[in-house]
């Protein structure tokens, strides 16, 4: 009998493995792909190169879960390129290649962005608050975030309350002229969700990204290496290869799992780090849950659109100053982005206006083999619709003939290629749908309604069984945040 | 006239908002006097006559949310006000028979059992879960909004509104922010399978707003419009007797008799302030009238920079309002007709015609229409909601004549050409709703003896709706309770002293409600304002 068994060794998983081991318990983990990582483990390329197939960076990696698990890592602020040498620069608070109108209207976009802050944190850095609970417990963390609120300050809680619902495109609108720059926000802002710039409530969806990125960006696979070393230094049990099949219960109380091969492992507590729908209802028996759980949950929103393609080039992207690019999102404004959108919605191919974003990693970031010598770069595809086999030839043609436009001789560059579906993906993580944070932040899959409004708390309606994924609160960020809650969640019950 | 007279209060514009507000005041003894544009009272919810015989309810065409508070307290029975319920809603279909919900259950069980069995044993459940959210929701319909950002000030309304929302329990209460942020089709996609019931049963979600039925926060509209009630029973719609107008007439009738003076064309040019305080108004004809209290019942926009002045404001106040959004979505085609028009789909007069009819085949249909939109153009395959009020009502057409109401979405006020395009595609708009309408009743065509057309530039131009808007500003969740028109201006009243908002651009907004100008008018005389 161990305490904990842990499902899933992605970075959720890892990180609350890690720190309840660190606090002394027993904890095994259970990973059904052959790898660690989860969605950030680095697969081969082509001979001699690899790359992640799922995320390629995290944002929102705060010190607060760095020193749970015992890493130190530090974030970085590398520059945004977007089409027409438009370029965010979040570290020095600014943006270039716009007109000076736009250039201090965004400098007012960071500044409220510095403003809300503390209240974001304060929200994303706790467990939700739980709206029908009393008892002073509830009361005291609801006053606190009606402080953070009141300490913005009349003029920039306007602008919250007022943005949060608006659509994004509406929020651009008013701010800046320049239709690349809004491009480039939105197709940043909105890469993994399927909604498009004109749908209300995506304004939200920049804030927080441009709250997450001024945390600093840390590439995927950088903090996977720190957490896997973190998880060998505590010894951390972990068994690769191998799904659970059920989690177990005695009467209403979780005793563990029972594994593909039909070994059962017993434990005390199992923490679930897989997708919010599957951990509910597939893994454990129906008689368990509530039949109006399972119906809520049965209409969880988690249809994914976006889809990663992988180069990797013999010579690196570079921008106009010849310098080697290193993040970027193209989207020649905001009507090229919306209709992605339309397109995706109604299942079409999106092969006249791609949504690219993307992110180009050096050697140093561990992509190739020793001896090797090329440049990889990890692309998200917007608004690709999965349930309708798209021409991957067609695809990857028009993805060359996008970034042609960064560099001319792209194809003469290009060593290999590696499309990745978004059926592809929800296949190979069990996404369920294949929403990359499984399932859609939407403001009705937020907060203390995410996944649902009963077990937004890390705890399923069952004793013993906890909820760590990315469905649970924050979701954002794939920055170990859910397993980090879920864990002190277990560790405060105990 | 000179300014020898002076009022309590002026209101400016005889929509049905001002004329609420003017009943309320008067009957509390306040000496009013109201002042409308045009020739006649009512705003938008009007009846026209622009051929002989033939009574259109030009813009607004439907009642049901208006509140049965205001019905009582003015006695508008008394005043002319008879409302003629709807049979039912009717979808009709190019292929098959159509969908006709009906308001006895059991037919409309038969009926949506042709499309699904589960769905039809659900629809009965659906309207119970939306009634008890509609139970949640009206009360704040008839209380200013509750502004938790003002708190410790408004703690008590804030407060009590949290107590109310726990009660509502988990489910309840997660069933509400759904309400609140989801689109109406993933509302609807819990309940219902069938697309031919679910895309009618959406359209009420997108009614004068610029989303599609997909947008996030539509489920709230279609929720709006499920609490419309008429002598308290749920989701009843109904037709005025006489038109539209004839509601206005009844409550201008009741200001009337409550001692209210009501000038018709009686353009007013300029709200005139002396010390940031409104004391009165200038007319475009030179009259001038002075009062303790202006209240308008026009948009803000309107109001605040048509006929305060940016000049009188400070900065940040002109910039919320400049960000204040319109962008009106809808037309409307009026037709006088020869003779019925005969739905390929369920031939004949019959019962089914009494009611709402609603172009709108399947989800995917309105969310082309809407994408149309978006990018600039009116939709070449519009969702239509038709009414023939001269079925019902005799006075509305010559005999055997007919009247046809043709609510028309989208037409977007911006097109990609700019608002002025409208009048070179005017007509092109009135062809494809009479196109669309032709291939659910072949001949229509040849019935109409004469069509109106109403663009949102036309709405602007006539109705003083600011860019077509027929809210008065869009009811999204950003312009909605204290924040409607903005953040610390939500309670009727502005930042010019002494001058007040009494219309659908403040809280609860738009539809033919009455509340804002019920609210309006409490809150003076409550709060002793005046």
């Amino acid at each position: 009998m161990i305490d904990v068994v842990v499902i899933g060794a992605g970075i959720n998983g890892l990180t609350a493995a890690t720190m309840l081991a660190r606090a002394g318990l027993a904890v095994e983990v259970v990973e059904a792909r052959p790898v660690l990582g989860g969605m950030a483990a680095r697969e081969p390329i082509a001979d001699g190169y690899l790359a992640p197939v799922g995320i390629y960076e995290t944002t929102g990696v705060r010190p607060w879960m760095l020193n749970a698990v015992g890493i130190a890592l530090s974030p970085e602020l590398p520059r945004l390129h977007g089409s027409g040498g438009v370029v965010v620069d979040l570290a020095q608070r600014r943006v270039e290649g716009v007109d000076p109108t736009d250039a201090a209207a965004f400098e007012d976009l960071v500044e409220l962005v510095t403003r809300i802050g503390p209240l974001f944190w304060r929200l994303m850095d706790h467990p939700p608050i739980d709206p029908v609970a009393s008892g002073w417990r509830s009361l005291w963390a609801a006053a606190r975030v009606g402080l953070s609120a009141r300490r913005l300050g009349f003029e920039a809680l306007r602008e919250l309350l007022r943005a949060a619902p608006m659509p994004l495109a509406d929020f651009l609108d008013e701010r800046f002229e320049s239709n690349a720059l809004k491009g480039l926000l939105a197709a940043e802002a909105l890469k993994y969700r399927f909604a498009g710039a004109k749908s209300p409530t995506t304004a939200l969806d920049l804030l927080a990204a441009l709250v997450y990125q001024s945390a600093g960006i840390v590439p995927a696979c950088r903090l996977l290496e720190r957490l896997v070393a973190a998880a060998k230094h505590h010894e951390l049990r972990v068994r690769c290869g191998v799904r659970v099949s059920s989690v177990n219960f005695d009467g209403s109380r979780a005793t563990g799992v029972t594994l593909s091969d039909g070994m059962r492992i017993e434990a005390r507590s199992v923490l679930s780090t897989v997708h919010p729908r599957q951990t509910l209802c597939e893994l454990i028996s129906p008689r368990y849950l509530p039949a109006a759980l399972r119906d809520d949950l049965r209409a969880w929103r988690s249809q994914g659109s976006t889809a990663r393609l992988d180069l990797v080039l013999a010579q690196p992207l570079r921008d106009n100053a010849g310098r080697p690019l290193s993040r970027f999102a193209l989207s020649d404004n905001l009507s090229e982005l919306e209709r992605a959108y339309d397109q995706g919605k109604h299942r079409q191919s999106t092969l006249e206006q791609l949504v690219l974003t993307g992110q180009q990693f050096d050697l140093d970031g561990g992509f190739a083999d020793r001896g090797h010598d090329a440049h990889v770069v990890c692309l998200t595809v917007q608004h690709v619709p999965s349930d309708r086999v798209v021409d991957e030839n067609a695809l990857r043609a028009a993805v060359r003939q996008r970034l042609s436009a960064i560099d001319a001789n792209l194809a003469q560059h290009l060593r290999a290629e590696r499309f990745t579906s978004v059926a592809a993906l929800a296949q190979g993580f069990a996404l369920d749908g294949g929403q990359f944070e499984h399932g859609e932040l939407s403001l009705d899959q937020q907060y203390f309604m995410r996944p649902q409004i009963r077990c937004a708390s890390y705890r399923a309606p069952l004793r013993g069984l906890y909820l760590g994924g990315n469905g649970s609160h924050p979701g954002r960020g794939f920055n170990g945040a859910a397993g980090a809650l879920a864990a002190n969640a277990m560790l405060a019950d105990r | 006239m000179t300014a020898t007279t002076r009022y309590d209060a002026i209101i400016v514009g005889g929509g049905h908002n001002g004329l609420v507000c003017a009943a309320y005041l008067a009957g509390a003894g306040r000496k009013v006097l109201l002042l409308e544009r045009r020739h006649l009272l009512g705003g938008a919810a009007v009846t026209e006559e622009h051929l002989a015989g033939f009574k259109y309810s030009a813009c607004s065409y439907v009642v049901s949310l208006l509140r049965p508070e205001i019905i009582h307290d003015l006695e508008l029975a008394k005043h002319g006000l008879s409302i003629i319920p709807l049979a039912c809603s009717f979808t009709p279909d190019l292929s098959g028979p159509g969908l006709v919900r009906w308001p006895d259950f059991a037919r409309t069980h038969d009926e949506i059992s042709r499309l699904s069995r589960r769905d039809a044993d659900r629809y009965p459940e659906f309207g119970k879960a939306m009634g008890k959210m509609g139970d949640f929701i009206r009360p704040l319909l008839m209380q200013p909004a509750p502004d938790p950002t003002r708190l410790p000030r408004r703690l008590g309304e804030s407060l009590s509104l949290l107590r109310r929302l726990r009660k509502l329990g988990p489910r309840g209460l997660a069933q509400f922010v759904q309400l609140m942020t989801q689109s109406a089709v993933d509302l609807l996609d819990r309940w219902f399978e069938s697309d031919r019931l679910k895309a009618p049963m959406a359209c009420s979600g997108i009614i004068g707003t610029f989303l599609g039925v997909r947008s996030p926060t539509t489920a709230y509209v279609l929720l709006h419009h499920y609490m419309g009630e008429i002598d308290g029973a749920y989701r009843a719609w109904g037709f005025a007797r006489g038109g539209t107008g004839a509601i206005s007439e009844a409550i201008a009738s009741a200001a009337r008799a409550r001692g209210a003076e009501i000038l018709c064309e009686a353009a007013v040019e300029k709200i005139t302030t002396r010390r940031g305080s409104a004391r009165g108004v200038v007319l475009e004809d030179g009259r001038e009238f002075e009062a303790r209290v202006v209240i308008s019942a026009c948009d803000p926009r309107r109001t605040f920079f048509s006929f305060v002045g940016r000049d009188q404001l400070d900065d940040d106040f002109v910039a919320q309002i400049t960000r204040y959004r319109y962008r009106g979505s809808s037309g409307k085609v009026n037709l006088a007709l020869d003779r019925l028009p005969d739905f390929s789909c369920r031939p004949g007069r019959g019962l089914h015609l009494q009611g709402d009819i609603a172009i709108a085949p399947s989800i995917d249909y309105l969310e082309r229409a809407y994408d149309e939109a978006k990018h600039g153009a009116f939709s070449r395959r519009p969702y239509i909601n038709l009414v023939i009020p001269s079925l019902t009502d005799p006075t509305v057409a010559p005999p055997g004549k007919h009247v046809m109401s043709a609510f028309v979405q989208y037409a977007p006020y911006q097109l990609a050409e700019g608002p002025a395009a409208w009048d070179q595609q005017r007509e092109a708009f009135g062809d494809t709703v009479v196109e669309t309408l032709e291939e659910y009743c072949p001949g229509l065509k040849d019935a109409i003896l004469h069509r109106q057309v109403l663009t949102p530039l036309d709405l602007e131009r006539e109705y003083g709706l600011t860019e077509g808007n027929i809210f008065h500003g869009e009811l999204s969740l950003e312009q909605l309770l204290f924040m409607r028109p903005t953040m610390g201006w939500a309670r009727y009243q502005t930042p010019i002293q002494n001058l007040w908002l009494c219309a659908s651009g403040a809280h609860p907004g738009g539809g033919l409600m009455g509340a804002p100008g019920a609210l309006c008018a409490r809150r003076l005389l409550e709060e002793h304002y005046l």
